[in-house]
């Protein structure tokens, strides 16, 4: 029973994370674009954030939490085993991704803005700096990834 | 009978040694120019059999519309009707020639741009089949678009302003797209494959890594100054967008290796079943 609920809060986990990560952000534009305003408008902005939009939360929360057992029971009545094997998996590892070089891009996208240097060499900066990080933290995030799967499958031969 | 074969061995030696070079004649060497066009024609030949394929006709049917949209800019930049006009033609020459067009870039919006809004990520589970469709159109809009990177060095038109912006957001998300595809088709291919660190360091994802990196800098170059934040925004999404497709390749690797070992298991029990209670004659 303690393994068919950690499926389920995987597969829930695998669903969620990316619909919330995404719509999460474009909630977040506004704010982006705002701050050119004027406080006040940013503050009107948190203000229907904070009230209409948790309402609104809370009733996209449960519609989607609706959908998702519906898909989950879809998939278990079809035995769709790739599918929940897929979450399952994707559940697991997405929490061990790091994120950490996003504020760092933007840091130094911002810092060498304000930089007085020529167009080309902060591009050329801009690029390397993007593509070391990008490099980087792709492949700590894979190699870590590799990790987990292979501790998983030894699990899995081992019982 | 002997000796008459061993004296006409002799004749024919004797004849041979006085013949020019031996008897035997030399193989022409072939010059520098001769050496020159048949490299040429081998290159021309393995490019008619790239073209001949036809897994490769989207690509270079989408760089063929990409260039005629770089010639439109240049256009534009002396004439802005006159360039309008030869947008419209040819893009119905591009349709006229390859009426699949039309297909693969609604393909495209529908299935990848649909499922990144409607997931949050362009990753799915998909059936080779699936795969090789989507592939198709993925890179016909990636090969079409990356010719558009170019247009950071063009002065600022307004046709020039709006394929920037499109050719910048569509390389980059067909780039995601066409990695995680080829890689999700790969899987299937080979389930029992192990995805690790390595792969990070093949050729293929540099190339396509410093794409994506690319059309990100070309974007820092299009955004006004004053949009900064915004930029940093957009960086947010994007390498979200990129690092969930990049997990979810071993994860989906994993998925059908797992699954194909249940397989496996399932279809040996099966066997073992039918052997105990069928008797063999």
């Amino acid at each position: 029973m303690k393994e068919k609920a950690y499926l389920v809060e995987s597969i829930r986990r695998a669903w969620l994370m990316n619909i919330i990560n995404f719509y999460g952000l474009i909630i977040l534009l506004p704010f982006y674009i705002l701050t050119r305003g004027g406080v006040l408008l940013v503050f009107i902005y948190a203000l229907i954030l904070s009230t209409v939009g948790i309402m609104v939360i809370v009733k996209l929360s449960v519609r989607s939490a609706r959908r998702f057992r519906i898909r989950v029971m879809d998939e278990i009545n079809r035995r769709d085993i790739l599918s929940i094997a897929y979450n399952a998996f994707y559940g697991v590892l997405i929490p061990q991704v790091s994120l950490l070089f996003v504020p760092i891009i933007i840091t130094v996208t911002m810092a060498v803005s304000i930089v007085d240097i020529p167009v080309y060499i902060r591009i050329i900066s801009i690029f390397t700096v993007f593509l070391a990080l990008v490099l980087g933290f792709t492949y700590r995030n894979v190699r870590v990834i590799r990790m987990n799967i292979d501790y998983i499958f030894r699990y899995l031969r081992s019982t | 009978m002997s000796d008459e074969l061993e004296r006409l061995e002799e004749i024919l030696e004797r004849r041979a040694r006085e013949e020019p070079y031996g008897g035997i004649l030399p193989i022409p060497s072939s010059t520098k120019i001769e050496r020159l066009a048949s490299r040429i024609y081998s290159f021309m030949r393995s490019i008619e059999e790239f073209l001949k394929k036809s897994q490769n006709v989207p690509k270079v049917r989408g760089c063929l519309l990409g260039l005629s949209l770089i010639v439109v800019c240049i256009v534009s930049l002396r004439d802005v009707n006159l360039s309008i006009g030869l947008l419209v033609f040819l893009l119905t020459l591009n349709f006229l020639f390859y009426p699949e067009m039309a297909m693969l870039i609604s393909r495209f919006f529908t299935h990848v741009i649909y499922d990144l809004v409607k997931k949050g990520t362009i990753a799915s589970i998909l059936t080779p089949r699936e795969i090789v469709e989507k592939l198709r159109s993925v890179e016909y809009i990636f090969f079409a678009s990356l010719p558009l990177l170019v247009l950071v060095f063009f002065p600022g038109t307004p046709i020039v302003f709006t394929l920037r912006i499109i050719g910048t957001f569509t390389v980059v998300i067909s780039a995601i797209a066409y990695y995680y595809l080829k890689m999700a088709l790969e899987c299937w291919e080979r389930p029992t494959r192990r995805i690790s660190e390595s792969d990070i360091i093949s050729l293929e994802f540099l190339v396509l890594v410093s794409i994506f990196i690319m059309a990100a800098v070309s974007l820092y170059l299009i955004m006004p100054p004053e949009l900064a934040s915004v930029y940093g925004w957009i960086i947010t999404i994007l390498s979200y967008a990129f690092i969930s497709v990049v997990i979810a390749v071993p994860s989906f690797q994993a998925a059908l290796h797992v699954t194909t070992l249940w397989r496996g298991i399932d279809t040996r029990r099966l066997f073992e079943e039918i052997e105990r209670h069928v008797r063999w004659v």
